[in-house]
């Protein structure tokens, strides 16, 4: 859970500080909505191979795969012309076999994952750049308006996903409640919070709506669902020029922008009174954080010159003022997370005021920035039903149990009566799978499917993503939020490097470096924990002794 | 004896390893050219200690007093220079290298650079001669028996000039010839003046070579005894802290029908030999023999880790294919491993998920959502059952004592519910207040109907704990021995292939 949190935390700076930078490029809407197609893409193959990587396991074919799913896709689809059915299921089920053979190649042969899938990454890209001669293919533009949307739509606008997710969390904090209250067990508070929050997010939403008129919302949404099995061609609304007409455009009266102003000044007052409760339990944490804290806020006055492009607001900033900026979010950063850390131990009542306190307070910035306008993609909703059924299937299942204890230790999981070579070639149909549904919406989003090159280097970002996100090489760990997360840091490292104009010669250099760091960080975090359990063993046993 | 000059004395040392403290305020004294045996159980801290005076590991707390000197052994290059050499159990001689290479191994005599191999050579024939090894220096260590290169290590040994020798079990490995000439060489040793430091479970060994013994117990200093006062049944009380026939307390119980038969079994380990024979409810049936016996290759086949090649394996009367763990799992079988942490537990994991391992899928919901109630049910109730120390169900496994976690092992497979458990030397490495309580769950087990297999190397523990005890010799079964017949001797002439 602290790796999870940690590597949010990289993900909240890295996006606020390449905002800032890149003087409000960041949350205009054309970059956001191409973040996260990149982001979903590669986080969907990002859970195949994490799955591959809790075993112990390594699938280098990913994107080789990819290419070879490209071509196949290009044959099938313009080449054949046998329909858009059978191509998905002639792609999915090459794919699936693939992975199925790699997995039985690993368990029943013994031969090394690495080179069993290093095989894979050769023959595939062969392959792919046999059946297509080498030669460069495409869907053309008979597909825009059906196929491709799979990967370029946006059926959703931010608010309609703010409604709902609010919606439907307030609903299940109720049911909680109420079946807390007939158990009497449990902690009715935590989800009194969240329902209060989500309550929040809904109404916060739901006042987005009111900025464009009930017409423009039907329009919207139709322009966004057509029909993706048809080539019918559907009136769209031209969402650019939306945007221009609304420049910057504010919240409506229907959420009290008051309130929230309001809420958000309380939030100093009330942040210093628990510094002063806290003060009296532990006065050398509270020492830290209050002067992180008001360092951290000077700062930020300081570059607050700045602060105007979160709103969209564009600006020229020099080196000096990079730094500055960087400097000041880290430190602000340390002491937010140092103060909640505290806070979040000792009082259970304060943390809850104080994360409602910090979720209007984001909502009503959220509001007045562009951020507000943007549509989630499509390959966003692939992202959320493949990461959700995913960690469900790790967390919730005997079968996603039996692959973490496997990748721990393979004979101890096998004398407990699991059969661990099933459960590894499952692991590599879930990547090719995986592998399977990112390569069509890479294809598909790209129109331009070079045989040598379409998906090279994929692979890596891949395990990149997952490595990044809190799983272990050595297997039997791993998390699915914390690779989609990882994956996220990658996407918005390589956005930034765009934006920024840094020299693209350099963007290996800088993920591989970032990757590092963030590696680094966690070893060392494990370490410190490790000892920090050994003096509280050592104690608990002298007082034993004595 | 004792009066004469101190030239080792360790005061207080502590040593602890996550979950566990090895060494708890432990104190050692050695004499010139005394010999010194330090004994005591699994996990009493011996090694440790060993470790520790040899620099390969540094105390928490405590003082080491070499010559009347205060060192902080903080690398073996201290340890070799205050003239402390170590001898592991497992002997570390590289295989590829020759005997003479092997000696001056990191310390090579050398001119600019080069290695001076006449040199080596003459020197190491030197050190040869004084352990009385009659084999050129040039040959390969690898093409040495276990014997030889014990005796290489000791002139190892002393080419560092070595005043105190430490030996941790060396003869575990050895034949009895071999032994013999070992002791013909320290003997020879003691003459030049060099102490020793002897670890040992071998009574008879420590009894016969001994000027004084020390004896730990749960990483404790449990006492001294001195010239007359060793004895077998002295040795053994300071190491149990009580009497043996305490210890034990094995009723048997009424048995009832047969539950497993094995006829002509042929295991993939030893082909060449059939195994046949039978267990009944409520019994609790030893298995003895020699290491290399064939004991666990004899479980594992039963267990279908390494299936038999050929015979049958009946349970209750049915007879049953047994091709994986999951087959042997679904007839009511349980495996407790020798090998504790690489194959019983997932160390990384916590006390529930471990627990659980092997039951999630009876309780699967709709085959399969694991059920985390009915884990937690579970969990806790083999905690309480089996009093499983530990802080509660979520702790790592892998932080909890030995005892503790051979308990969790065994909640595992209490979980499933089985008719017949298969224990491989359950009770190694644990602390005597563990032993005893799997003593205790075992007749407990039994008294219920559930039948009970167990290989084990500790004769005391065959003796007192089987109904019938099987004895095995190079993969084949020399006897059976019912309770009333089981000693020492008649259990250690089957085990030898007598008669």
């Amino acid at each position: 859970m602290n790796k999870i949190m940690g590597i949010l935390m990289l993900l909240v700076f890295a996006c606020i500080a390449t905002n800032i930078l890149s003087g409000g490029s960041f949350v205009i809407p054309f970059n956001l909505q191409n973040l996260m197609v990149r982001t979903s893409l590669f986080g969907i193959i990002g859970i195949g191979v994490a799955f591959v990587i809790i075993t112990g396991g390594i699938d280098l074919s990913i994107g080789s795969m990819i290419g070879l799913i490209g071509c196949l896709m290009t044959i099938t689809l313009i080449d054949k012309e046998w329909g858009i059915m059978a191509t998905l299921l002639i792609v999915l089920g090459v794919s699936l076999l693939l992975g199925f053979v790699h997995g039985l190649l690993i368990t029943k042969a013994h031969l090394q994952p690495f080179v069993v899938t290093l095989c894979g990454l050769l023959i595939y890209r062969g392959a792919a750049r046999w059946i297509t001669g080498d030669s460069t293919g495409g869907f053309g533009k008979d597909y825009n308006d059906s196929l491709r949307l799979l990967a370029t739509g946006k059926p959703f606008s931010t608010a309609t996903v703010l409604i709902v997710l609010g919606i439907t969390v307030t609903l299940f904090c109720m049911y909680k409640i109420i079946r807390n209250n007939q158990q009497k067990q449990g902690k009715p508070l935590n989800w009194v919070i969240g329902g209060v929050i989500s309550i929040c997010v809904a109404i916060s939403g739901a006042s987005r709506f009111s900025n464009i008129s009930a017409d423009q919302v039907i329009q919207l949404s139709t322009a966004t669902t057509v029909n993706i099995m048809s080539k019918r061609d559907t009136a769209k609304l031209d969402i650019t020029k939306m945007d221009e007409e609304n420049p910057g455009k504010r919240p409506s009266q229907f959420m009290p922008e008051i309130l929230l102003n309001y809420v958000g000044y309380l939030a100093i007052p009330f942040a210093v009174s628990l510094a002063f409760v806290f003060l009296k339990r532990d006065t050398h944490a509270a020492l830290i954080s209050i002067v992180l804290l008001i360092s951290g806020a000077a700062l930020t006055l300081w570059a607050s010159s700045y602060v105007s492009t979160l709103f969209g607001e564009k600006k020229d900033i020099g080196f000096l003022a990079i730094t500055e900026v960087i400097v000041t979010l880290g430190i602000f950063i340390a002491g937010v997370d140092r103060f909640l850390k505290g806070v979040y131990r000792s009082l259970p009542e304060y943390r809850g005021l104080l994360s409602i306190t910090c979720t209007l307070s984001v909502c009503w910035l959220v509001s007045q920035t562009p951020i507000c306008r943007t549509l989630i993609p499509t390959p966003m909703v692939f992202l959320a039903a493949i990461s959700t059924a995913a960690a469900i299937f790790l967390n919730k299942t005997i079968y996603g149990r039996y692959l973490l204890a496997l990748g721990n230790n393979e004979s101890a999981a096998r004398l407990s009566g699991i059969n661990t070579d099933r459960m590894i070639i499952l692991a590599y149909v879930i990547c090719a799978f995986c592998t399977a549904v990112g390569g069509i919406l890479f294809a598909l989003d790209g129109n331009s499917i070079q045989p040598a090159g379409h998906g090279n280097f994929y692979e890596l970002y891949a395990i990149a993503a997952a490595v990044l996100g809190g799983c272990s090489l050595r297997g039997g760990e791993g998390s699915i939020a914390g690779v989609v997360i990882g994956a996220a840091v990658m996407r918005v490292l390589y956005n930034s490097i765009t934006l920024l104009k840094i020299p693209t010669s350099l963007e290996f250099a800088i993920i591989g470096v970032v990757i590092m760091i963030g590696v680094l960080a966690d070893e060392f975090v494990k370490k410190l924990n490790n000892t920090k359990r050994q003096q509280a063993e050592a104690e608990r046993v002298n007082l034993v002794d004595q | 004896m004792s009066q004469q000059n101190l030239i080792l004395n360790v005061q207080g040392l502590t040593k602890r390893f996550p979950g566990v403290v090895a060494l708890n305020n432990v104190q050692l004294q050695l004499h010139e050219g005394e010999f010194l045996s330090l004994i005591g159980e699994n996990g009493a801290g011996k090694s440790t200690l060993m470790k520790i005076l040899a620099g390969v590991q540094l105390q928490d707390e405590g003082t080491v007093e070499v010559f009347g000197e205060t060192v902080h052994m903080d690398s073996v290059k201290t340890a070799q220079h205050h003239g402390i050499a170590l001898i592991h159990q497992e002997l570390n001689l590289s295989e590829n290298l020759s005997i003479a290479a092997n000696i001056f191994l990191g310390r090579e005599p050398a001119t600019a650079g080069f290695i001076d191999k006449e040199t080596i050579r003459c020197e190491a024939q030197r050190f040869l001669d004084m352990v009385d090894l009659k084999i050129p220096p040039e040959t390969l260590a690898g093409d040495l028996s276990i014997g030889q290169q014990q005796l290489v290590e000791i002139a190892k040994a002393l080419s560092i000039d070595a005043r105190i020798l430490i030996m941790d079990e060396p003869t575990s490995s050895l034949s009895a010839g071999e032994s013999e000439r070992l002791f013909e060489v320290i003997a020879e040793l003691r003459e030049r003046g060099v102490s020793i430091i002897y670890i040992s479970h071998r009574l008879g060994e420590v009894r016969m070579l001994s000027d004084r013994v020390t004896i730990f117990r749960d990483g404790k200093y449990a006492g001294d005894l001195c010239g007359e006062e060793i004895t077998h049944d002295a040795m053994v009380k300071h190491m149990v802290g009580r009497d043996i026939s305490q210890y034990y307390s094995h009723e048997p119980n009424p048995i009832g029908d047969v539950i497993l038969e094995v006829s002509k079994l042929r295991t993939q380990a030893n082909p060449e030999h059939e195994l046949s024979f039978k267990v009944h409810q409520g019994e609790i049936v030893g298995i003895s023999g020699l290491v290399g016996a064939g004991r666990t290759e004899l479980l594992d086949a039963l267990f279908g880790v390494a299936p038999a090649i050929s015979g049958t394996i009946s349970i209750s009367d049915q007879q049953v294919e047994l091709t994986c763990p999951s087959d042997a799992i679904n007839l009511g079988l349980a495996l407790v491993p020798e090998d504790r942490k690489g194959k019983g537990l997932v160390l990384q994991m916590s006390v529930k998920e471990n627990t659980t391992m092997a039951s999630l899928k009876t309780h699967a919901i709709n085959g399969i959502f694991s059920n985390a109630e009915r884990e937690e049910l579970d969990t806790d109730e083999m905690i309480a059952r089996l009093r499983t120390k530990t802080p509660n169900a979520e702790q790592t496994v892998g932080f909890l004592s030995g005892g503790n976690q051979q308990k969790v092992v065994l909640g595992k497979w209490l979980a499933t519910s089985p008719s017949l458990l298969l224990l491989d030397e359950p009770t190694r490495g644990i602390d005597i207040g563990a032993k005893q309580e799997i003593y205790q769950l075992m007749e407990e087990l039994a008294s219920q109907g559930m039948a009970v297999l167990f290989v084990s190397s500790e004769l005391e523990e065959i003796i007192g704990m089987s109904d019938r005890t099987i004895v095995m010799h190079e993969g084949k079964i020399t006897g059976e021995l019912p309770r009333e017949d089981l000693t020492e001797e008649s259990i250690m002439r089957l085990a030898t292939g007598g008669v």
